[in-house]
């Protein structure tokens, strides 16, 4: 590579140079150029003072009114976030306790009405109608307690 | 000492804790996170759609956006450029609907416009330009130029953000990222010249 060619490429890299963006090698060829190279070394500084000028630009001011205005309503989206991610949350629960519930009543139901032997007896598939009944009882009662947990929880937040 | 000087440079104190504290519901985190980046973030948003209307409205809306993503934050990134990117997608979005024509970049035209003094080298005398205090003018030339050059130089030199933060929150590849900062210094310095054609700089 000549002379003249590496001070084109080099003249290329001051700008980023003056910005802090170059990778070490390049860091190093501009550092080495500039030692040997008046003009690069001139442009580089007015390329520094460039960026400084950038820096010391005034920062315009965010009002007090918005900053304020922004941080109620915020907190207002956040207070709402939290409530809806802890119904989802409470949603997921009674669905998996419903079910676990659904499971473990039946059974238990004919071991307390006949006893341990019950659980045995192939008696238990033909009932699918008292099974049928007692799981849409289960959901009725799971629905009427998911719609008073709600209404309850939109009460508080209007009293909130 | 040096490792822990690095690490105070790399998180400013407290910002982490902030952020873990709002994760975990604290309201008052919330309050302090929106005081701490105030300034900074309008500023940001003032440069990308220059209305202070506007400016404002996006800055409620970037808050907004961050109190209904903060639960879901993977608290390894960088809360900065998390932030400016939220702002930034609020920005692009609504400059998109209003002024389309101004996210027209013209990227490699524009870079061909640049004078054949920059080109050839010859040094503009920017340091008289300093001498004499043209913030004024240094501000309008930057308001000027296209949005993605703005937004990379204003984060580059206004919020200090290293080259990986900055192709953070625009997306795009480091070499872009270089691409266009230094297009947008070169314009800039065109820019310069245009405003001032009897200027020290010539």
């Amino acid at each position: 590579m000549n002379a003249m060619n590496e001070h084109d490429e080099i003249q290329r890299l001051l700008s980023l140079a003056a910005a802090d963006a170059l990778d070490s090698r390049e860091d190093q060829r501009v550092a080495a150029h500039v030692r040997s190279c008046s003009a690069c070394a001139e442009e580089l500084r007015q390329w520094q003072e460039m960026g400084a000028a950038l820096r010391r630009l005034p920062t315009p001011q965010a009002a007090p009114s918005l900053v304020t205005r922004t941080i109620a309503m915020a907190q207002t989206a956040f207070t709402e976030e939290c409530e809806r991610r802890f119904e989802r949350k409470l949603l997921a629960l009674g669905v998996v306790f419903s079910w676990v519930l659904v499971a473990l009543s039946w059974p238990l139901a004919q071991l307390f009405a006949s006893g341990w032997m019950s659980l045995l007896g192939v008696g238990f598939a033909q009932k699918w109608e008292n099974f049928a009944a007692f799981t849409a009882l289960c959901w009725l009662a799971g629905s009427a307690a998911a719609i008073f947990l709600s209404r309850y929880r939109q009460r508080e937040r209007r009293l909130a | 000492m040096i490792g822990e000087a690095a690490i105070s440079l790399e998180v400013p104190l407290g910002l982490e804790a902030e952020v873990a504290r709002l994760r975990r519901g604290d309201l008052d985190a919330l309050a302090e996170l929106v005081a701490r980046y105030q300034h900074r973030l309008y500023r940001y948003l003032l440069r990308m759609v220059h209305q202070p209307a506007e400016a404002e409205d996006l800055f409620q809306q970037t808050w907004l956006r961050v109190a209904g993503q903060i639960l879901r934050y993977d608290p390894r990134r960088n809360f900065d450029a998390w932030l400016f990117t939220l702002a930034r997608n609020l920005a692009i979005d609504h400059l998109r609907r209003l002024r389309p024509e101004s996210l027209d970049a013209h990227e490699a035209g524009e870079y061909e416009k640049t004078p054949a003094a920059l080109r050839d080298g010859a040094p503009p005398a920017i340091d008289a330009l300093i001498a004499r205090e043209r913030t004024y003018l240094l501000a309008a030339a930057l308001d000027d130029l296209s949005v993605l050059y703005r937004e990379v130089l204003s984060l580059r030199f206004e919020e200090e953000m290293k080259l990986k933060e900055i192709a953070q929150v625009l997306d795009a590849p480091l070499s872009t990222i270089k691409s266009r900062l230094r297009r947008g210094l070169e314009n800039l310095r065109q820019s310069l010249e245009a405003r001032d054609p009897g200027g020290p700089w010539q």
